[in-house]
């Protein structure tokens, strides 16, 4: 009885594995909750990171790619603020085109916040560079403000 | 293969009373985190305007109608049921299938706008060796044992993939100790955009300012993740554990990053509580085991 279910259990435990294996082959890794885990595997390739400033939309020199210490206006913490930082990270360095909706969910991330507040979003970027150890530097994406949001040049919005 | 299975179903091996107990100890936890994550997320898809990046099942079937009329939480509603039925016995083998698949459709409605979160993916194998193991058998000890094995497997091989996967992009060089100075850097980052400070700990300034030591964090863990499979056998399994906690420690303390549930899951299935509770039964009455025991067999 014990080895007859032990057999059936391996049929399962094979047949789970090759379900596991041709989602996760056919859709980029990942399948929740099949996944080849792949966080952390390319080791040594510059990063980009997403962090938020609270400017003034006035400000001479907004849009300037700066070092990560000299960026304008102050930082704001997003989790007592209560924006999810992954989702943030990764809407901005995932998305190629700006279509309607992923415009709109930008805008949603901000919208429980001070309406004449202006939020400058800065993409920053860190690399090894030899003799000169990790250099880190950001540049501003997008600045939402109650009007709306604006991005920088070279974004590939779609109305 | 037969070899494995024996080592995964624990073939052979005598039943206990503490077995059903720890077994329905697991099946609480994982009721816990399910009935929670379904809420959470059912209340922060309200929130969402659409699909950006689709995950999972998101890629064949538009989820937006997840986002109006409050379906989120009437599908959290749906999942909170199902697993409660499955926990107990109460035609299991639809309940539990019907709970991963309300499950998946949560996750891949949930995660749509980048973030690819591993956080709930032990708990979601977890539901679906609880579905597979009903449709194995009626038998209640082997469907545990089946349900547990699975569990083992999956779980051994998570790790031992995530290993694969750095070895495969970026090969045996992966553990050099400037690849952690980089990614100490990026999660600084992250870290003051979520909280608005930072300071580096004494385990990071050490990486930092000893490249030897970078180098063998990132060595030892690489090594713990092949090892993950030594998950698959109850002798091994404990040690396998304790390396695999130890690695999440470490990468919490080197780079901030705390996969808390990977932990708790490694907590409850890698060492052998179920001979602990054994130990303890037998310090109790009679009756008092009688009535655990009748407890634990009726929702086996």
């Amino acid at each position: 009885m014990e080895e007859v279910v032990a057999k059936r259990a391996t049929v399962s435990l094979l047949a789970i594995f090759v379900v596991y294996t041709a989602l996760v082959a056919t859709h980029k890794g990942e399948f929740w909750p099949f996944s080849i885990y792949p966080m952390f595997s390319q080791a040594g390739n510059p990063w980009t990171r997403v962090v938020v400033r609270v400017v003034d939309p006035a400000q001479e020199g907004l849009w300037d790619e700066v070092a990560y210490d000299d960026l304008p206006g102050e930082g704001l913490a997003l989790v007592p603020n209560g924006i999810p930082q992954n989702d943030l990270t990764l809407l901005i360095t995932r998305t190629t085109t700006w279509n309607e909706v992923a415009v709109r969910t930008l805008r949603g991330v901000f919208a429980h916040l001070p309406a004449e507040q202006s939020f400058l979003i800065v993409r920053v970027r860190g690399e090894a560079v030899e003799g000169e150890g990790i250099v880190r530097r950001g540049k501003p994406f997008a600045l939402v403000t109650a009007a709306g949001v604006t991005f920088a040049s070279g974004v590939e919005v779609v109305p | 293969m037969k070899w494995l299975a024996r080592h995964l179903f624990s073939i052979g091996r005598p039943d206990s009373l503490g077995q059903a107990i720890y077994f329905k100890l697991i099946e609480v936890y994982v009721l816990y985190y399910v009935i929670t994550w379904a809420w959470k997320w059912g209340r922060y898809m309200q929130s969402i305007e659409g699909v950006v990046h689709p995950l999972g099942i998101a890629n064949h079937i538009d989820v937006t109608f997840m986002y109006g009329s409050n379906v989120s939480l009437w599908n959290a509603a749906f999942l909170s049921l199902m697993v409660l039925l499955g926990f107990f016995r109460v035609a299991p083998r639809v309940t539990w299938s019907l709970a991963m698949l309300s499950f998946h459709l949560h996750y891949a409605s949930r995660y749509v706008l980048g973030e690819i979160c591993h956080s709930s993916n032990f708990v979601g194998m977890s539901v679906l060796a609880f579905a597979a193991a009903a449709w194995v058998t009626h038998d209640p000890l082997m469907r545990r044992r089946t349900a547990l094995g699975l569990m083992y497997f999956y779980l051994g091989l998570a790790y031992f993939l995530g290993g694969m996967s750095k070895l495969v992009a970026s090969g045996g060089n992966w553990a050099h100790g400037s690849h952690l100075w980089l990614w100490i850097s990026e999660k600084s980052v992250d870290f003051f955009s979520k909280f608005g400070y930072y300071e580096m700990n004494w385990i990071q300034e050490l990486a930092v300012n000893h490249l030897v030591i970078a180098t063998l964090l990132l060595a030892g863990g690489l090594i713990v993740e092949l090892l993950g499979v030594l998950l698959w056998f109850r002798v091994t399994r404990p040690y396998a554990a304790l390396a695999a906690i130890g690695l999440h420690l470490g990468i919490h303390f080197a780079m901030n990053i705390l996969f808390d549930m990977f932990i708790y899951q490694l907590l409850l299935i890698g060492f052998h509580w179920d001979d602990l509770l054994d130990r303890w039964a037998k310090r109790w009455s009679p009756r008092t085991r009688e009535r655990v025991h009748a407890l634990a067999m009726r929702f086996a």
